[in-house]
């Protein structure tokens, strides 16, 4: 297997970032461990509550079932360390992970309870059918007479049913469920026009199809040999209405299916009571830390940062210090960290990264926020940073908006490339030690 | 690495955005989102015609608000280009539904968008819009390659344009035969004891000639002594043309929701009369009201389905010709720029050219350059101006309407950023032209956009000595506040650039937001407090600046929601210059100079026919 080794000409490095792609956990070259650099506030922190050992070898009595939320600012990382936990998870046989993007794979644009489940089941029965699990029927069963009884056999959902099984004849047992439910998931993307008449359908009939769901979990995870656990990231990306149907008017159903679940879910979602209140954990996935909350450097979470950097342009390629600066400006926001390498490869007038147009990518970069800010929010960034009481519905929007950073324990920092502007910096010379109030 | 073979020949502070968005595409493959801020949509035109051509971003997708497709078919669009070459998408603006529910849609398909996409995506969006797709599409947002800068400086131009004003157009001679003309009307009238009909009709010539003279007091003191003389002979048509000659001095006086309201009462009254032809008359005008409002459907229509269909029965090409200026104009503001090029060309041109209308062809000739230069073609446009209009009005011995053209040369050439030529055509052509003519305030528009000029070219204190020395004090003089207070902006926006907030803040407080607030113009008193809160903000003022802040913004919105032009960026941004025409009568001007119009020919509201 060839060695990676990153790019070694800035145009390289240009043409082979990817601001959209989430990493493939630690399986790509590119991955850094980020656990530390974040103040330990990661994965591991999942693995424990699912029982995994601190070695991540063995399972010391999971729980039987859990409903957990993943929140984390967009950007910081959550798709790939979602990944990558469950790489980890399949490669060292812990957990079976049923894995969703809903952002790919479903309509987020209006998305429902029953889509997501609907997915899941398809997704399991795939997984079971691609193990060549030897399934006996009263397994599987449930499952496909509640898609006779409730979908194929009602007039009028009977033509969609007989377009679902369209190509699938011969086909029995978990392949056909795999195959059936997966065309339910693909006909709720393309939306359908039966996709609502089926989600009332599943409404109306839910005991009976979580009965069955429940009997293939139970089925899968003795077939497999394995707990299962299912992992939908993309569900953060919902509108807020929507999101407060899946994680609090909906939750209920939701958890009728016995099992573990992590779905990813809105930031600001994490801060309402009523959600956290819906689940059995809500973990967050904080900034890595540049700095230490008393403004000092953090020199591991500087290293994780420059280390990320120097897996996708090569050392050679950087004045002295540089990647250095760059973690430093990015505020531990692997985004944005990537952001600034692009943003210094078009700005570097040699072939190389050079301190200059790194200084002049951070420009660039604080141009960005300042075309989202407030005039008023420098005052508010300030006092945050000053360590004033702020007290503001307004906060949120920074967070929302990353110009106000969340570290683990919850310490909050202005983005650096916003401590930069000249508007930040006449707030913070007319900051006292006050409570500010807007 | 791709080597670009022409020259960035634009505007050249946007030559490094061309330059880093070459650098960004070099050798990239699959989704990359590029966001391209434009403020004019004629450059972002342009602009785009050269990406096209440089960096093979041949594919272009256009939003338009009079298709309704869903993001669906808008994937499918991006997705027919060939293999990575880039694709540009503009018209955000026009998505049917609104830019929020395009943002919400993207933000939330983001993933669909980044697979169906296998290329990088130029996203053109005004640099007013930033804002919202930072916040109203996030993760979009958050995707984001690099922001590439082509918005025009925030004053290209200067606020002040100029008009074509017949008055100026007028001889000597033929103004004095329309006052020798008022003067005979009003002895006759002096002399008889008693008012008859026909009296009515002498006073609302005698007031259409002194709008024609710009005498807006005058002209209303005539009309309103028609409308107690209708009053007395209880002569139902009559009451409705003297309210129509009212209308008009009220439009001239910027007062256009109440024109509006007398003029739509008129219409059921001459409907009534069985006068299609004032029907005809009075909605064309309403029609011009609502397009200076920014209703343009409504405009549209009513045009289309109402006042073209009269002059058709009525046979009258001519009139549905000038109506029809009216719908170019209205496609041309919509963006819809070939149709209204199709417009004059097809369906005007043929028809003033079998009339032997040469006044109303080299009008014609004019827009069409309008359409042109809004189309980002500013050669075919220099050169319509210069062979066909220029020409024209100098061979009809209109110096007004030739110093016009010259200016409007004179714009192109400095939105280009070709300094020299516009300061030569404006101090060698222009200038000299609008003196010798007496026009005063045309002098000091040229001022005014000759130190726009030598602002341009870093000349701050000779740009300030012509707006302190020259400009103002002609405006003070004329007794054109609204000019004063637009100059006085500038003035600012001058001291502010030099650093001289103190002073800057003092003009903008103490001189220019009590002549809006005079002027009942609630969008620039509602802009200019936008600029004392910068202002404040700049001064470390922060709380008086959101205390400010939080007074001014309802206003600015609901009185931009009507003026706010379809492609316009920040209205600073976008010049003010709205052609239009109305029946019978050529005129150019601008939205806010209603009121210091006072040189318009009005026509007569009942025949169609200007009185000139």
């Amino acid at each position: 297997m060839t060695r990676y080794e990153p790019p070694k000409d800035i145009w390289r490095v240009n043409s082979t970032l990817r601001l959209s792609e989430p990493l493939d956990g630690a399986k790509d070259p590119r991955w850094v461990d980020t656990y530390s650099a974040r103040g330990e506030t990661s994965l591991r922190n999942i693995a424990q509550v699912l029982g995994v050992d601190a070695a991540w070898e063995a399972l010391q009595e999971p729980p039987t079932q859990g409903y957990y939320l993943f929140c984390g600012h967009r950007g910081s990382g959550k798709s790939t360390e979602l990944r990558h936990l469950r790489n980890e998870f399949d490669s060292r046989n812990l957990y079976s992970v049923v894995f969703a993007d809903a952002a790919v794979e479903l309509d987020v644009h209006n998305l429902r309870y029953q889509d997501i489940l609907l997915h899941l089941a398809a997704k399991l029965a795939q997984r079971l059918a691609d193990a060549g699990a030897n399934v006996d029927r009263r397994h599987w069963e449930p499952l496909h007479d509640w898609f006779v009884e409730r979908v194929e056999s009602r007039e009028d959902t009977k033509q969609f049913a007989s377009e679902l099984k369209a190509g699938v004849e011969g086909t029995v047992g978990i392949p056909l469920l795999a195959k059936v439910f997966g065309n339910i998931s693909t006909a709720f993307k393309t939306n359908s026009s039966y996709k609502e008449e089926l989600r009332l359908t599943l409404q109306n009939y839910f005991a009976d199809f979580a009965a069955a769901f429940n009997q293939l979990v139970a089925t899968a995870e003795r077939e497999l040999e394995q707990r299962l656990l299912f992992v939908v990231d993309g569900t953060d990306r919902l509108r807020t209405e929507d999101a407060k149907a899946l994680f609090v008017s909906d939750v209920n159903q939701l958890q009728q299916v016995k099992g573990l679940f992590i779905y990813c879910a809105p930031v600001h979602l994490a801060y309402e009571g009523e959600v956290a209140q819906n689940f059995d954990m809500v973990f967050h996935l904080p900034m890595i830390k540049v700095e230490n909350e008393d403004g000092s450097p953090n020199e591991e979470g500087l290293s994780a940062m420059a280390e990320m950097l120097l897996r996708r342009a090569d050392a050679s390629l950087f004045d002295t210090g540089t990647p250095d600066e760059l973690a430093r400006a990015c505020g531990g926001h692997p985004r944005d960290l990537l952001r600034l390498l692009q943003y210094t490869f078009l700005r570097a007038e040699e072939e190389r990264f050079s301190a200059n147009s790194a200084r002049l990518a951070v420009k660039d970069l604080s141009s960005d926020y300042r075309r989202i800010l407030r005039p008023d929010d420098y005052r508010l960034l300030a006092g945050v940073d000053a360590g004033a009481a702020v007290d503001s519905d307004r906060l949120f929007h920074l967070l929302y908006n990353l110009t106000l950073l969340e570290y683990n324990n919850y310490f909050r920092r202005s983005h650096p490339v916003v401590r930069t502007t000249e508007e930040y910096r006449r707030a913070a010379d007319l900051m006292a030690p006050q409570t500010v109030k807007v | 690495m791709h080597v670009c073979s022409t020259a960035w020949p634009f505007l050249p502070a946007h030559a490094e955005a061309f330059i880093r968005l070459r650098k960004m595409l070099s050798g990239t493959q699959g989704f990359r989102l590029c966001f391209l801020v434009f403020s004019d949509t004629a450059y972002r035109r342009k602009v785009a015609g050269f990406l096209a051509d440089q960096l093979h971003a041949h594919a272009q997708v256009a939003i338009d608000e009079t298709e309704s497709i869903g993001t669906e078919e808008l994937f499918i669009r991006l997705d027919k280009s060939p293999p990575h070459q880039p694709v540009q998408l503009s018209g955000l603006e026009n998505w049917p539904e609104g830019l929020d529910n395009l943002l919400a849609r993207l933000n939330l398909r983001r993933e669909a968008l980044g697979e169906r996409c296998q290329r990088p995506l130029l996203f053109w969006t005004l640099s007013s819009h930033l804002k919202e797709i930072a916040t109203g599409a996030a993760d979009l947002w958050a995707w984001r390659s690099g922001i590439f800068q082509f918005a025009l400086p925030s004053r290209p131009l200067p606020a002040q344009t100029l008009e074509h004003s017949p008055i100026f157009s007028l001889s000597e001679a033929e103004a004095a035969k329309r006052r020798k003309r008022i003067r005979d009307l009003l002895d006759y009238l002096t002399e008889s004891p008693v008012m008859l009909s026909h009296h009515v009709e002498m006073l609302l010539e005698a007031g259409g000639l002194w709008l024609s003279l710009g005498e807006i007091h005058e002209a209303e003191r005539c009309y309103r002594r028609a409308e107690a003389a209708c009053w007395a002979i209880r002569d139902e048509r009559q009451r409705a043309k003297v309210a129509c000659g009212l209308a008009d001095v009220l439009e001239a006086r910027d007062q256009l929701e109440d024109a509006l309201r007398l003029r739509q009462e008129q219409v059921p009254v001459f409907e009534g009369l069985g006068d299609i032809r004032a029907v005809a008359v009075t909605q064309g005008k309403i029609a011009d009201i609502l397009r200076v409002r920014g209703e343009l459907a409504d405009a549209l229509r009513l045009l289309v389905e109402s006042v073209i269909p009269i002059y058709e029965r009525l046979g009258d090409m001519r009139s549905k010709a000038i109506a029809l200026g009216g719908v170019a104009d209205i496609h041309c503001e919509a963006g819809r720029l070939e149709e209204a090029l199709r417009i004059h060309t097809e369906e005007r041109v043929p028809v003033f050219s079998r009339l032997g209308e040469v006044r109303l062809l080299a009008h014609v000739q004019g827009k069409m350059a309008d359409v042109l230069q809004a189309a980002g073609r500013f050669d075919e446009a220099l050169r319509i101006h210069r062979t066909e209009a220029l020409p024209a009005y100098e061979q009809l011995g209109d110096s007004h309407a030739a110093a016009v053209a010259w200016s409007k040369i004179g714009d192109i050439q400095h939105a280009r950023g070709e300094l020299d030529d516009a300061l030569h055509i404006r101090t060698e052509e222009q200038l000299p032209a609008f003196e010798r003519l007496g026009d005063r305030r045309s002098t000091a528009v040229t001022q005014g956009q000759i130190a726009s000029i030598r602002q341009a070219q870093g000349r701050l204190d000779e740009a300030l000595r012509l707006r302190l020395d020259v400009e103002l004090p002609i405006y003070e003089q004329i007794g054109d506040r609204r000019a004063k207070a637009v100059a006085i902006g500038e003035l600012a926006d001058l001291l502010q650039d030099q650093g001289r907030l103190d002073e800057a803040l003092s003009r903008r407080h103490n001189d220019e937001l009590p002549l809006y607030e005079q002027l009942g113009d609630v969008r620039r008193s509602a802009m200019a407090q936008e600029r004392i809160a910068d202002l404040l903000d700049q001064l470390g003022r922060t709380e008086e600046a959101a205390r400010l802040r939080a007074t001014v913004e309802f206003p600015i919105d609901e009185a931009f929601r009507s003026l706010r032009p379809p492609h316009g960026d920040t209205p600073e941004d976008t010049p003010e210059y709205v052609p239009y025409e109305r029946d019978g009568a050529l005129l150019e001007g601008r939205l806010t100079d209603r009121v210091a119009n006072t040189y318009k020919i009005c026509p007569s509201p009942f025949t169609g026919a200007p009185t000139s």
